[in-house]
Protein backbone atom coordinates (compact mmCIF):
# COMPACT_ATOMS: atom_id res chain seq x y z
CA UNK A 1 0.00 0.00 0.00
CA UNK A 2 1.06 3.72 -0.87
CA UNK A 3 1.71 5.76 2.17
CA UNK A 4 -1.52 8.08 1.32
CA UNK A 5 -3.24 4.99 1.80
CA UNK A 6 -1.39 4.15 5.03
CA UNK A 7 -2.30 7.09 6.00
CA UNK A 8 -6.05 7.09 5.01
CA UNK A 9 -6.80 3.57 6.80
CA UNK A 10 -4.65 4.56 10.08
CA UNK A 11 -6.79 7.89 10.38
CA UNK A 12 -10.04 5.37 9.69
CA UNK A 13 -9.04 3.30 12.68
CA UNK A 14 -8.08 6.55 14.87
CA UNK A 15 -11.49 8.23 14.30
CA UNK A 16 -13.16 5.14 15.90
CA UNK A 17 -10.68 4.75 19.12
CA UNK A 18 -11.62 8.56 19.34
CA UNK A 19 -15.08 7.15 19.34
CA UNK A 20 -13.63 4.30 22.38
CA UNK A 21 -14.38 1.93 19.56
CA UNK A 22 -11.24 -0.11 19.31
CA UNK A 23 -12.55 -2.94 17.12
CA UNK A 24 -11.23 -1.83 14.07
CA UNK A 25 -7.45 -0.93 15.69
CA UNK A 26 -7.46 -4.81 16.62
CA UNK A 27 -8.63 -6.03 13.55
CA UNK A 28 -5.95 -4.11 11.75
CA UNK A 29 -3.09 -5.68 13.71
CA UNK A 30 -1.17 -8.43 12.16
CA UNK A 31 -0.75 -11.79 14.57
CA UNK A 32 3.29 -10.83 14.58
CA UNK A 33 1.98 -6.98 16.21
CA UNK A 34 4.56 -5.33 18.60
CA UNK A 35 3.51 -2.30 20.53
CA UNK A 36 6.24 -0.59 22.55
CA UNK A 37 5.30 1.50 25.17
CA UNK A 38 8.61 3.85 26.22
CA UNK A 39 9.73 4.05 29.68
CA UNK A 40 9.80 1.72 32.81
CA UNK A 41 6.56 2.69 34.20
CA UNK A 42 4.16 -0.17 35.09
CA UNK A 43 2.79 -0.40 31.34
CA UNK A 44 6.02 0.39 30.14
CA UNK A 45 7.30 -2.29 27.88
CA UNK A 46 7.32 -4.49 24.40
CA UNK A 47 4.12 -6.82 24.32
CA UNK A 48 4.86 -9.01 21.11
CA UNK A 49 1.79 -10.34 19.10
CA UNK A 50 -1.97 -9.80 19.24
CA UNK A 51 -2.23 -12.42 22.21
CA UNK A 52 -0.31 -10.36 24.51
CA UNK A 53 -1.63 -7.17 23.75
CA UNK A 54 -5.29 -8.29 24.25
CA UNK A 55 -3.95 -10.49 27.52
CA UNK A 56 -1.61 -8.36 28.90
CA UNK A 57 -1.22 -4.82 27.77
CA UNK A 58 -5.19 -3.84 27.35
CA UNK A 59 -6.35 -4.85 30.75
CA UNK A 60 -3.50 -3.27 32.47
CA UNK A 61 -4.79 0.25 30.66
CA UNK A 62 -8.40 -0.57 30.61
CA UNK A 63 -8.78 -1.48 34.48
CA UNK A 64 -6.53 1.62 35.43
CA UNK A 65 -9.03 4.43 34.66
CA UNK A 66 -12.31 5.48 35.94
CA UNK A 67 -13.13 7.19 32.16
CA UNK A 68 -11.06 6.28 29.32
CA UNK A 69 -9.43 9.02 27.74
CA UNK A 70 -10.73 10.00 24.23
CA UNK A 71 -7.39 9.88 22.05
CA UNK A 72 -7.58 12.15 19.34
CA UNK A 73 -6.04 12.91 16.63
CA UNK A 74 -3.95 16.18 16.24
CA UNK A 75 -2.04 15.26 12.71
CA UNK A 76 -0.94 12.35 10.70
CA UNK A 77 2.28 11.92 8.87
CA UNK A 78 3.34 9.44 6.48
CA UNK A 79 6.40 8.01 4.59
CA UNK A 80 6.64 5.04 3.08
CA UNK A 81 5.51 1.89 5.22
CA UNK A 82 5.69 4.68 8.15
CA UNK A 83 2.56 6.70 9.67
CA UNK A 84 3.19 8.90 12.44
CA UNK A 85 -0.11 9.90 14.90
CA UNK A 86 0.27 13.39 17.29
CA UNK A 87 -2.14 13.23 19.25
CA UNK A 88 -3.97 14.02 22.55
CA UNK A 89 -6.19 12.79 25.45
CA UNK A 90 -9.41 14.38 26.62
CA UNK A 91 -11.58 13.46 29.61
CA UNK A 92 -9.08 10.62 30.47
CA UNK A 93 -9.31 10.21 34.80
CA UNK A 94 -7.33 7.66 36.53
CA UNK A 95 -8.63 5.11 39.42
CA UNK A 96 -6.91 7.11 41.47
CA UNK A 97 -8.61 10.25 40.17
CA UNK A 98 -6.23 11.94 38.50
CA UNK A 99 -7.10 13.29 34.85
CA UNK A 100 -4.94 11.36 32.82
CA UNK A 101 -5.02 13.14 29.75
CA UNK A 102 -1.64 12.30 27.78
CA UNK A 103 -0.19 13.54 24.99
CA UNK A 104 0.93 11.04 22.42
CA UNK A 105 3.11 10.00 19.20
CA UNK A 106 2.33 7.09 17.80
CA UNK A 107 4.76 5.56 15.35
CA UNK A 108 3.04 3.09 13.34
CA UNK A 109 4.87 0.75 10.93
CA UNK A 110 2.19 -1.16 8.26
CA UNK A 111 2.43 -4.09 5.89
CA UNK A 112 0.12 -4.80 3.28
CA UNK A 113 -2.75 -3.01 5.31
CA UNK A 114 -1.95 -4.23 8.64
CA UNK A 115 -0.35 -2.98 11.65
CA UNK A 116 3.22 -4.64 12.08
CA UNK A 117 4.64 -2.60 14.77
CA UNK A 118 3.55 0.51 17.09
CA UNK A 119 5.70 2.18 19.34
CA UNK A 120 4.05 4.66 21.83
CA UNK A 121 5.75 7.65 23.21
CA UNK A 122 3.87 9.71 26.06
CA UNK A 123 4.80 11.60 29.08
CA UNK A 124 5.87 8.62 31.51
CA UNK A 125 5.84 11.02 34.26
CA UNK A 126 1.97 11.47 34.06
CA UNK A 127 1.48 7.45 33.97
CA UNK A 128 3.35 7.43 37.24
CA UNK A 129 1.10 9.96 38.80
CA UNK A 130 -2.19 8.37 37.70
CA UNK A 131 -1.00 4.89 38.66
CA UNK A 132 -1.75 3.45 35.52
CA UNK A 133 -1.06 -0.71 35.61
CA UNK A 134 -1.09 -0.17 39.35
CA UNK A 135 -4.42 -0.98 39.68
CA UNK A 136 -4.38 -4.73 37.92
CA UNK A 137 -1.28 -5.82 39.66
CA UNK B 1 10.51 22.12 -0.07
CA UNK B 2 12.02 18.71 -0.60
CA UNK B 3 11.65 15.96 1.50
CA UNK B 4 15.22 15.08 1.23
CA UNK B 5 16.39 18.50 2.05
CA UNK B 6 14.03 18.75 4.85
CA UNK B 7 15.29 15.74 6.65
CA UNK B 8 19.05 16.73 5.78
CA UNK B 9 18.27 19.72 8.06
CA UNK B 10 17.09 17.52 10.65
CA UNK B 11 20.03 15.64 10.60
CA UNK B 12 22.65 18.55 10.79
CA UNK B 13 20.44 20.56 13.25
CA UNK B 14 20.67 17.07 15.76
CA UNK B 15 24.56 16.64 14.52
CA UNK B 16 25.24 20.29 15.14
CA UNK B 17 23.13 19.55 18.80
CA UNK B 18 25.14 15.71 19.46
CA UNK B 19 28.31 17.94 19.16
CA UNK B 20 27.50 20.58 21.40
CA UNK B 21 28.03 23.11 18.27
CA UNK B 22 24.92 25.03 19.77
CA UNK B 23 25.55 28.34 17.56
CA UNK B 24 25.74 25.83 14.28
CA UNK B 25 22.42 24.52 15.36
CA UNK B 26 20.65 27.63 16.40
CA UNK B 27 21.38 28.81 13.13
CA UNK B 28 19.10 26.33 11.49
CA UNK B 29 15.98 27.35 13.53
CA UNK B 30 13.93 30.48 12.16
CA UNK B 31 14.21 33.50 15.03
CA UNK B 32 10.04 32.54 15.43
CA UNK B 33 11.14 29.36 16.57
CA UNK B 34 9.25 27.36 19.31
CA UNK B 35 10.59 24.27 21.03
CA UNK B 36 7.72 22.17 22.85
CA UNK B 37 8.50 19.98 25.98
CA UNK B 38 5.98 17.85 27.27
CA UNK B 39 4.79 16.65 30.71
CA UNK B 40 4.04 19.00 33.90
CA UNK B 41 7.71 19.01 35.41
CA UNK B 42 10.13 21.32 35.49
CA UNK B 43 11.15 22.17 31.94
CA UNK B 44 8.38 21.49 30.47
CA UNK B 45 6.33 23.71 28.20
CA UNK B 46 6.98 25.49 24.99
CA UNK B 47 9.48 27.75 24.66
CA UNK B 48 10.24 30.74 22.29
CA UNK B 49 14.14 30.94 20.46
CA UNK B 50 15.73 32.96 22.74
CA UNK B 51 14.74 30.54 25.56
CA UNK B 52 15.99 27.48 24.19
CA UNK B 53 18.93 28.90 22.80
CA UNK B 54 20.22 29.71 26.73
CA UNK B 55 18.86 26.36 27.79
CA UNK B 56 20.83 24.24 25.30
CA UNK B 57 23.66 26.87 25.74
CA UNK B 58 23.84 25.66 29.42
CA UNK B 59 23.88 22.04 28.73
CA UNK B 60 27.74 21.77 29.33
CA UNK B 61 27.04 22.66 32.85
CA UNK B 62 24.82 19.17 33.75
CA UNK B 63 26.44 17.37 30.92
CA UNK B 64 30.06 18.43 30.42
CA UNK B 65 30.41 15.93 27.47
CA UNK B 66 27.23 17.04 25.73
CA UNK B 67 23.99 14.77 25.26
CA UNK B 68 24.46 12.35 22.28
CA UNK B 69 21.37 12.01 19.80
CA UNK B 70 21.34 9.03 17.34
CA UNK B 71 18.63 9.09 14.89
CA UNK B 72 17.02 5.96 13.77
CA UNK B 73 14.14 6.78 11.96
CA UNK B 74 12.29 9.70 9.73
CA UNK B 75 9.31 10.13 8.69
CA UNK B 76 8.67 13.05 6.02
CA UNK B 77 5.91 14.41 4.44
CA UNK B 78 5.34 17.99 3.73
CA UNK B 79 6.71 20.27 5.83
CA UNK B 80 6.94 17.96 8.54
CA UNK B 81 9.72 15.27 9.84
CA UNK B 82 9.20 13.28 12.49
CA UNK B 83 12.39 11.77 14.03
CA UNK B 84 12.88 8.58 16.79
CA UNK B 85 16.07 8.98 18.46
CA UNK B 86 18.27 8.05 21.50
CA UNK B 87 20.06 10.32 23.73
CA UNK B 88 23.31 9.50 25.36
CA UNK B 89 25.31 11.69 28.11
CA UNK B 90 26.83 10.97 31.46
CA UNK B 91 25.83 13.84 33.73
CA UNK B 92 27.77 15.66 35.79
CA UNK B 93 25.64 14.40 39.09
CA UNK B 94 26.90 11.12 38.07
CA UNK B 95 23.94 9.75 36.32
CA UNK B 96 23.08 8.51 32.87
CA UNK B 97 21.05 10.42 30.65
CA UNK B 98 19.37 7.77 28.05
CA UNK B 99 16.37 8.36 26.46
CA UNK B 100 14.54 7.28 23.56
CA UNK B 101 12.75 10.08 22.37
CA UNK B 102 10.39 11.35 19.11
CA UNK B 103 10.63 14.99 17.57
CA UNK B 104 8.35 16.63 15.43
CA UNK B 105 9.91 19.39 13.47
CA UNK B 106 8.17 21.52 11.09
CA UNK B 107 10.43 23.50 8.70
CA UNK B 108 9.80 26.79 6.78
CA UNK B 109 11.51 27.90 4.30
CA UNK B 110 14.93 25.98 4.89
CA UNK B 111 14.45 26.71 8.46
CA UNK B 112 13.46 24.74 11.93
CA UNK B 113 10.16 26.77 12.65
CA UNK B 114 8.00 23.87 14.84
CA UNK B 115 10.18 21.46 17.54
CA UNK B 116 8.20 19.22 19.42
CA UNK B 117 9.78 16.76 21.66
CA UNK B 118 7.77 13.55 23.20
CA UNK B 119 10.41 11.37 25.65
CA UNK B 120 9.94 9.81 28.92
CA UNK B 121 9.32 12.33 31.03
CA UNK B 122 10.02 9.96 34.03
CA UNK B 123 13.42 9.10 33.29
CA UNK B 124 14.17 12.91 32.73
CA UNK B 125 12.90 13.30 36.38
CA UNK B 126 14.93 10.86 37.85
CA UNK B 127 18.30 11.51 35.96
CA UNK B 128 17.98 15.47 36.78
CA UNK B 129 15.77 15.53 39.56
Amino acid sequence: MSAEENKKLVEHLYAAVATGDYGPMFGAFAESMVWTIIGSTPISGVYAGIKEIQSALAPKMMNSFEEVPRMIVDRLIADDDHVVVLAHGEGGRSKNGTECNNTYCHVLRLEDGKLVELIEYCDTDLIMKAGLGQAAS
Amino acid sequence: MDLEVNKQLVLDFWKAFSESRFDDALEMVADDGTWWVPGSGEGAGEYAKDEFAASIKGIGEYAPNGIRVTVSVLTAEGDRVAMEAECYGKLANGKVYNNFIHVLHMIRDGKLVKIREYMDTQHVREVFG
